[in-house]
Order: C-alpha cells, then structure tokens, then sequence
C-alpha cells in the first residue's frame, strides 16, 4: 500500500462486528463457567513452567526439531537444540546462556509429555506435531490444554482473574505483571524468572486466546471463560 | 430459555467517515421448542439509518441462522459516539444488549492510530497522542519502559525535506521533556524526497524511517514466528536511517 488513497480505500473498507445469540441449554451457563474456576481451584498445580519468552509457534518448531532428532544420542541431540535456539530466536546468546535456555526448554517440553527421557516424541508429541503442521486450531487447542494442565498455566489465568475480580482501581500492565509474579512466587508456584518474562506469558496465553488482549481503557485482560471452559471441559484430548 | 447476546468486539471501533460495518448476525436456535425468532437492531439516530429487523420462524438442518447487515458512517463529526442496541425476541422474551461505539477519526488520526496498533502487535506498549504540539505515538518495548520511542506517522503521498525537518525539530522539543530516546518515523508512501534519505544515511542521531508497508511486513513476519522479539527491537531501535527489510528476511 503505497499511496493516501490506497490507505483510504483499506480505512473504509467494512469493519466486521460479530454478533452471536444463543440459549442457554446449547452453552455453558453462569454457573458452569464459576465451575472451571472451582475446578481450577482443585486442580494440583506444583508448578508453573516456560522459558526463554517463547511463542506458541516456537513451541511448534521445538517439537518439529525433537522430531528431526529422532535416532541421534541425547547429548548430540542437547548440542544441536543450543544452535537451534540461537537461529530460532534470533538472540545472540553466549554458551552459559544458551545451556540455561536449553534446561529450561527442555524442562518445559518434558513437563508438557511430549518428549521421554530418552528425547523422543510421545504419542502426546507426535500428535501435537500433527496439528502444528497440518491443523493450526486444533493445534492451539492442544497446545493450549497442555500448557494449562501440565505446565501449570491454569494457575496464572486463575491468578489473573483474581486479580481483575480483586483490584478496585487499574493497575498499568507493568504493575499487574509484577503483581502476579509476586504472587505467584508467594505460592511457591515460581522460583524464579530471570530467563523470562511473564508479559511473553501472557502473550502466548492471547495468541491461545483464552485471555483477551489487554484492554487499555479497562486496564485489565479479560479471560474467555467459554474458551477455558471448551479446553478443560468441553473438548476431549485424553 | 434465556437468549445470551456476545458481541465482539465489545470494546470501540476505530472509523472514518464514510468507513462501513458490517453485523454479521449468527443466531443458534433454542433446542427446546420455539415459533418465532425476531431480531431488531436499532441504530444511534446520528447514523439517519432506521431500525431493521429480522424475523427467524423456520428451524434448519444446522439448527442456526445467519444474518448479514451493513452500516455506512455518514456522519461527519468526529469523536465517539454508540452504534445502538440488537434485542432479540423469542416468543415474547426480550432481551437487548448494546453494539459497541465507534470513534470517528480524521483519517491521518487514523493512520497514528494504525500505525500504533501495529507497534502494539510487535510487542511494544504503544499509544497515540496525536493533536496539534503533540507528538503523534509514545511507544516502547514492553520490557523497556525506559526505552521510549517517538513515532512521527505521515500519510502524505511525498515525503520531503520540509516535512522531514519538521519532524526533526518536534523530535528535538520533545526530546528532553518526555525522555524520549529515539524517533521513528512512518511514512505511508514510498516517493522520499532524495535529500530526505541522503541526510538519513548520514545521520548519526538516533532517527531511523520506516515505511507502513515494511511495518506491516514486518507485523506479519514476527506473528509468524519468523522472526524474533530481538530482531524486531534491533530493526526498530538499534539502527538509524532508512529502515530496509532486505536485511532482515
């Protein structure tokens, strides 16, 4: 788009307002969706894990690697995740570096299952690759219940929520971030975040929509019950 | 049988005058049993637009119907306004809800705004300020606040020096009173003025020009994966002059 018009041609091209009405005996009702936060509540979560501010996409590319790797040795198979690393994320990092983002990688694709000890895929990892490469939704909303189950993820959208329920005034998104890691270190849910950061969290928590982006005006982010409700109810992946 | 009424989205919409919306209705029907299905949107008497409505009385295959309509802005002020309400009848029952307002902006308004949202899909915590001695966009990497930015964004067809400088010389007003560290500068259009771009390559000051379409290439590129949180920042804040994706992909 290079010319004033071309631009106002886009501008006032339609903007889509989605409207949908719906009965309640076809969707979870006020009651189901106060449900999830009590299942949440009871759920046992030891710990929440991630590393190295990964995206949802480079958790996909993680897994396609360990699939390359099938029949090298462990140790190769560690060598070649540190160069991985540093092409997919761009960042130069230096070896002590790279060796901490490889532990922690490779701490939060075994908490998800999808790799065993010996670094190859599970049946979990294999049908994730699946997805990733041929189905992006399904893909997101297995991706999404394992985060939330396995690593502990449904802990930081409860957190989350309680925090928007708790909060009288808004916090900047700075703030609420720092609030929730503090929290969730109070719980001993993390022991540190030095190699992270929350914010790339929630981003990965957005893109799997089940929080809302972060409303500015609000100054909060809203979680899609119905959407936490789908992948730790509703849909069936065990 | 209560009917519930999600609208996304819900927060306001970003227009200009003569921008469309379109409503694109889609009412699951009730399982239990039921005659007739009216749906009614009713318009913000600004739009001069009367209410339409819509009536459902057949059951289908897919146990759903959808329903598309379409609003022009004719109005020409500027500011936030509501769009109106949706009230959905079933057999009697209503229940209403309210469609989201819109903001009404001028379109070079409109442009900062754009130009802000796309630095927020990069990761940068962004927003427009706009309006006569402000700069345009305050923005910078969210987990850099001390690292702010000031966005120029020009949608003028050329680009030339006169604008350049002005641009300049807002970026050296502003620079000490709200701490900024950068400027960055947008243009929409891709005829720069050859002095504008000699004086970029020979600038040592933190300036660096970029163009919408290399933003919005660049937006596309890290949402898929392509390239990283790190590349963006060292595109965006670590070079100066001209911003050239070549390098990049």
């Amino acid at each position: 788009m290079s010319s004033k018009n071309e631009f106002l041609k886009a501008a006032i091209s339609p903007k889509i307002v989605k409207v949908s009405v719906y009965f309640e005996a076809a969707r979870p009702s006020i009651t189901d969706q106060v449900d999830v936060i009590q299942y949440i509540k009871q759920m046992q979560i030891r710990r929440v894990v991630y590393a190295a501010d990964l995206k949802v996409d480079q958790i996909g590319r993680c897994l396609r690697f360990f699939d390359d790797a099938q029949g090298r040795s462990k140790s190769e198979t560690m060598g070649d995740l540190m160069a991985f690393l540093k092409s997919m994320t761009g960042r130069q990092l230096v070896q002590k570096e790279a060796k901490v983002y490889t532990i922690q990688i490779l701490r939060l694709i075994k908490s998800l299952e999808v790799v065993d000890d010996e670094l190859y895929l599970t049946l979990d990892g294999q049908r994730l690759l699946g997805y990733c490469q041929n189905n992006r939704t399904k893909f997101l909303d297995y991706l999404g219940w394992l985060l939330l189950t396995r690593a502990g993820w449904v802990k930081v959208v409860s957190e989350i929520e309680q925090l928007r329920r708790g909060m009288l005034y808004g916090l900047s998104m700075k703030h609420l971030v720092e609030l929730l890691v503090d929290n969730l270190k109070k719980d001993k849910l993390l022991r540190r975040t030095d190699s992270w950061h929350m914010s790339a969290l929630i981003d990965c928590l957005v893109t799997l929509r089940i929080l809302k982006p972060w409303d500015p005006v609000q100054m909060r982010y809203d979680t899609d019950k119905e959407r936490l409700y789908d992948l730790l109810v509703r849909k069936t992946f065990t | 049988m209560q009917a519930l009424i999600n609208i996304d989205p819900k927060e306001r919409l970003v227009v200009i005058p003569q921008s469309k919306i379109r409503f694109n209705v889609r009412v699951d029907h009730p399982k239990t049993n039921w005659k007739r299905i009216e749906i009614h949107i009713n318009y913000n008497p600004i739009f001069s637009r009367p209410p339409c409505k819509y009536v459902i009385t057949e059951k289908n295959e897919i146990n759903m119907s959808s329903l598309t309509e379409e609003l022009t802005i004719v109005e020409k002020r500027l500011g936030e306004v509501p769009l109106g309400d949706i009230i959905v009848n079933v057999d009697g029952e209503e229940r209403s809800q309210y469609l989201p307002t819109v903001r009404i902006m001028s379109l070079d308004a409109y442009f900062e705004e754009k130009v802000a949202e796309k630095l927020r899909e990069l990761e940068f915590e962004a927003i427009r300020l706009g309006g006569p001695g402000r700069p345009d966009v305050e923005a910078n990497p969210k987990t850099e606040p001390t690292q702010r930015v000031q966005v120029e964004a020009t949608l003028e067809d050329h680009y030339n020096v006169q604008r350049f400088r002005n641009d300049i010389g807002k970026f050296h007003h502003f620079k000490r009173a709200r701490q900024y560290k950068r400027l960055l500068i947008v243009v929409n259009s891709d005829k720069i003025s050859d002095v504008v771009v000699q004086q970029l390559r020979r600038t040592t000051d933190p300036i660096s020009l970029i163009r919408y379409e290399h933003l919005e290439n660049l937006v596309s590129h890290f949402l898929q994966g392509r390239v990283s949180k790190y590349q963006v920042i060292a595109v965006l804040m670590a070079r100066t002059g001209l911003v050239d994706m070549e390098n990049l992909t």
